[in-house]
């Protein structure tokens, strides 16, 4: 019998830096052959565009960032769905005059909605609360590619730009 | 009575093995994902960010294995109590500053944003578990026996 406290600290520090050694040597093994490899020094490091949009880290080709004066005019043309990604909480707290909720969290329980409310063609925009969150982007990439929604666009911003913007919101639950 | 404190012991060297075992998948097969998750702590220079995301799911993995099955358990110990306080500072200072962030513990969906006291808490729960075996486990079970160890 032997407890680990009787061992000597220089024993546990040598197991320690065998095991970190595995650790790092399979890590890197594996980042090597995975088909999610990833770069062995990330660009983390904001980058403007022309646009004067910082491209979050997370945005893949596929995305559609618009600008709070794109998504402004879509949504005085009129035909456009604004849907919140973002808490049921943060919705009630407020949120877009008119905008759908569908939290990126709890998905499965508000889907059905919205396959009810939105047609297919429709023209969506999702936003959730600022510049650092990614659930509308997320939410986004599900409704284009799980649900074959055609025309999608993610606000870039979010609920902050479409304050600062002084455009209409709403407090409480209009659905259910 | 230390007969029950080992036993006590070996209950938790397998149970925070598994936890740490548990908590690794994720981040092993979303490094991308996990990556973002400690780029949003802003506490690594972003240089170091990616190794991080390569190689700690791997290191929390083997240290969980290696505790369950009582191999160099020593050292799998040290190591989760060194990650324990390590992820209790780094929850606390994103306390300190009012960021709620997702923390990337047992799993790196997005927005999964839980209650950073909550995670703290938690932590130290296990910290408490890790500080028990290291006083009360007896080695049993463990491969540990049957490795000839210099006695230094």
């Amino acid at each position: 019998m032997r407890r680990i406290r009787d061992y000597h600290p220089k024993h546990l520090l040598r197991q320690s830096l065998a095991i970190i050694a595995i650790g790092i040597v399979v890590g890197v093994f594996v980042n090597l052959i995975s088909p999610k490899s990833i770069a062995w020094v990330g660009v983390w490091k904001v980058a403007y565009d022309s646009t004067g949009m910082v491209k979050p880290d997370y945005f893949e080709e596929q995305d559609t960032l618009i600008m709070i004066d794109e998504a402004i005019a879509m949504y005085q043309s009129n035909n456009t769905v604004f849907i919140d990604a973002r808490f049921p909480e943060d919705y009630e707290m407020g949120h877009i005059k008119g905008a759908l909720l569908l939290p990126f969290e709890e998905y499965d329980d508000y889907i059905d909605e919205i396959r009810s409310e939105v047609p297919k063609d429709a023209p969506i925009v999702t936003y959730c609360s600022e510049e650092d969150c990614d659930a509308s982007l997320y939410l986004a990439r599900i409704l284009r590619e799980d649900e074959g929604y055609k025309e999608i666009y993610t606000l870039y911003g979010g609920y902050e730009k479409w304050l600062e913007a002084q455009m209409p919101i709403e407090k409480g639950y209009p659905q259910r | 009575m230390n007969r029950y404190l080992s036993i006590f012991a070996l209950i938790f060297r397998i149970a925070l093995g598994i936890t740490f075992i548990y908590a690794s998948f994720d981040k092993i097969s979303h490094p991308a994902e996990f990556a973002k998750i400690i780029h949003n702590y802003r506490i690594l220079p972003g240089y170091l960010i990616n190794i991080f995301a390569i190689a700690l799911p791997w290191i929390e993995l083997i240290s969980g294995l290696f505790l369950v099955v009582g191999f160099l358990r020593g050292g799998a110990l040290s190591i989760i109590i060194s990650l324990l306080i390590v992820f209790m500072i780094a929850i606390g200072i994103n306390i300190i500053r009012g960021v709620n962030l997702s923390c990337g513990c047992f799993t790196v969906s997005e927005m999964a944003k839980s209650n950073s006291w909550s995670t703290f808490i938690r932590d130290t729960w296990l910290f408490a578990m890790a500080l028990f075996i290291y006083f009360f486990d007896s080695s049993a079970l463990a491969l540990d026996r049957f490795i000839k160890e210099k006695t230094d």
